[in-house]
């Protein structure tokens, strides 16, 4: 049994900010729909990838960065759902 | 060879048969290289561009940008590698600030620089490399008449004045420094080079993709940073030499590659811009075999030093001996050498040096002084003449390894109706590296996401902070001054 969405989405708010440092107060009012690029936690490219080095730990998942585009850190929903997809993918295939 | 057209002359008639850019899609002998860059020379020539004309570069790692900088030589004009990812303030800025004519850059660019240019003092066209292929080839060529003692290159230091200051090498000053690093590496036509370091920045242009020129070697440029592809070029295409930033051997270090990649063939991997911790430079060796080393440099300096101890493992926090005819000195406050092992400010004495900035003649008085580069940085020399540093005593913030000046973040959010006062830091990343962090003193209504757009579109994304604290008030000094060191937790 893999992790849930929610586990996952608390997840990677303990990433944001314990490993990148981002405004707390941010994170905590953070849901759904809100992005983690540009407007929103305001992550750049460097550290979207740093947050999926710290995804692949967590979850013991490869991600390649051709799938680090925009459009998958666009909200924290997206990011969610494609880490919950890779979960499964590895325990399909473990 | 006394300019760098010559070598260019040279080097593409010694090695012509030999590979000097490799890409997925093409080898690019030296010789293909050479008639492509005598096209776009040719062209550059034909729009005007006239020897010491400047000419701006704005493009990613590519044969296009290898092309660019040295069709820019060839036409005997001043190259300014620029970012790809600087922003309406940058472009304008850079465009007066050196008089570009001309900036090569591709259609990705052109909707920044179509609204930046009207509003540029100077006169500045467009080249575009989806145009390039069609130009006609050159079949005779003379390298143009240039004095080895002149502006070759400029680049811009952020510092502790405001605006970035302006740094001319001439083709001298960069022929020293090739020549110093072909040395250090015993580098050979053999070698070949992953070119993944961003051209536009002084790290993968001088120690990527111009030495592995100087050496005749082969570059294989990458446009981005990407993990895999980076793993499977080294181990297919044998690479021997990784020039790169902290953050991409950390992330590399960090990665659960399955399987291992077979790095073997690396002989150098070099780490410049920003410290490298030890434990992942002990995590690169547990996964890759192979050590990474650490250069200092800087844009005023060049290449200064590089560790390449024998017992690498034990003194991996040092940036080594500086390299043959460079002279390291530590200072006091007073300007007075200190003894061994004790920390001061870095100073450097070195022929590949700059002797001063363009146009500030009060800054240079205090950091140009008999004959040696006052750096700003911290460190201390062991007995052995090792460098270690220790810190910085100018305010720069190092975001991977790009320098950011906080009074030019700080100028973009004070033009903000809701900000009274602000003051940015770089706030100790886990990685070494430092984040942008805005404190602010309101005046009005703003939030972090306001204050960030603001900043959107003006800088480059990378100097926009990342996080924003609120504050009723600054804290200062007897003086008035902000305390900057109480900001950064």
């Amino acid at each position: 049994m893999g992790p849930s969405p929610q586990e996952i989405q608390d997840a990677i708010k303990r990433l944001l900010v314990d490993d990148l440092q981002a405004d707390s107060a941010v994170i905590a009012g953070a849901d759904l729909t809100t992005g983690l690029l540009g407007r929103g936690v305001g992550l750049d490219s460097v550290e979207a990838l740093r947050l999926a080095l710290g995804l692949e730990r967590t979850f013991d998942i490869r991600i390649p960065d051709a799938d680090l585009t925009a459009a998958l850190f666009a909200t924290l929903g997206a990011l969610t759902e494609y880490v919950h997809r890779k979960t499964r993918e590895r325990e399909a295939n473990p | 060879m006394r300019t760098l057209p010559e070598l260019f002359l040279h080097n593409t008639a010694a090695y012509a048969a030999r590979p000097a850019l490799v890409t997925p899609e093409r080898t690019f002998t030296y010789a293909d290289l050479r008639a492509d860059v005598l096209a776009l020379a040719a062209d550059l020539a034909r729009r005007g561009v006239r020897p010491g004309d400047r000419v701006g570069v704005m493009l990613r790692n590519g044969p296009e940008f290898v092309t660019a900088y040295w069709a820019i030589l060839g036409a005997g004009a001043v190259a300014v590698p620029l970012n790809d990812e600087y922003r309406h303030n940058e472009i304008l800025y850079f465009i007066d600030a050196c008089g570009l004519s001309l900036i090569l850059t591709n259609e990705s660019h052109r909707e920044v620089c179509d609204a930046v240019l009207p509003q540029a003092t100077t006169p500045c066209a467009l080249s575009f490399s989806e145009t390039w292929q069609a130009l006609p080839p050159v079949d005779a060529w003379q390298p143009p008449a240039v004095d080895p003692a002149a502006p070759v290159m400029f680049q811009f230091s952020s510092g502790s004045t405001g605006r970035p200051k302006r740094i001319a090498r001439s083709h001298a000053k960069i022929l020293w420094e090739l020549d110093a690093l072909a040395d250090a590496f015993a580098l050979t036509p053999d070698d070949r080079f992953l070119g993944v370091a961003p051209f536009s920045h002084v790290n993968g242009l001088m120690r990527s993709m111009m030495a592995s020129f100087r050496a005749g070697a082969s570059l294989y440029p990458v446009a981005h940073f990407d993990r895999q592809v980076v793993a499977e070029l080294i181990e297919h295409e044998r690479l021997t030499v990784f020039i790169g930033v902290p953050f991409m051997f950390i992330v590399l270090a960090e990665t659960r590659f399955d399987p291992a990649p077979d790095w073997r063939s690396l002989r150098w991997c070099i780490s410049a811009s920003a410290p490298l911790p030890i434990k992942y430079n002990r995590a690169f060796h547990d996964k890759f075999g192979t050590h990474v080393r650490q250069l200092y440099g800087s844009t005023e300096s060049g290449s200064m030093s590089v560790n390449l101890s024998d017992d690498i493992a034990q003194t991996l926090d040092s940036v080594g001996a500086p390299l043959p005819g460079i002279a390291f000195g530590i200072v006091d406050d007073g300007a007075r050498p200190v003894p061994a092992d004790t920390v001061g400010e870095v100073i450097v004495s070195s022929p590949g040096a700059i002797e001063g900035y363009d146009g500030f003649p009060e800054l240079n008085a205090e950091v140009f002084r008999d004959g040696f580069f006052h750096t700003g940085d911290l460190g201390r020399l062991d007995a052995r003449g090792r460098l270690y540093l220790q810190g910085r005593l100018k305010f720069l913030i190092n975001k991977s390894g790009f320098k950011i000046d906080p009074r030019e973040v700080e100028s973009v959010l004070e033009d903000h109706p809701g900000v009274d006062q602000v003051a940015v830091v770089g706030v100790p990343t886990p990685y070494g590296d430092e984040k942008v962090k805005a404190v602010i003193v309101r005046r009005g209504p703003c939030t972090e996401i306001e204050l960030a757009e603001f900043c959107r579109g003006k800088i480059a994304d990378f100097k926009i902070p990342s996080v924003f604290e609120f504050r009723d008030a600054m804290p200062t000094s007897p003086t008035g001054k902000i305390r900057r060191g109480l900001l950064t937790s």
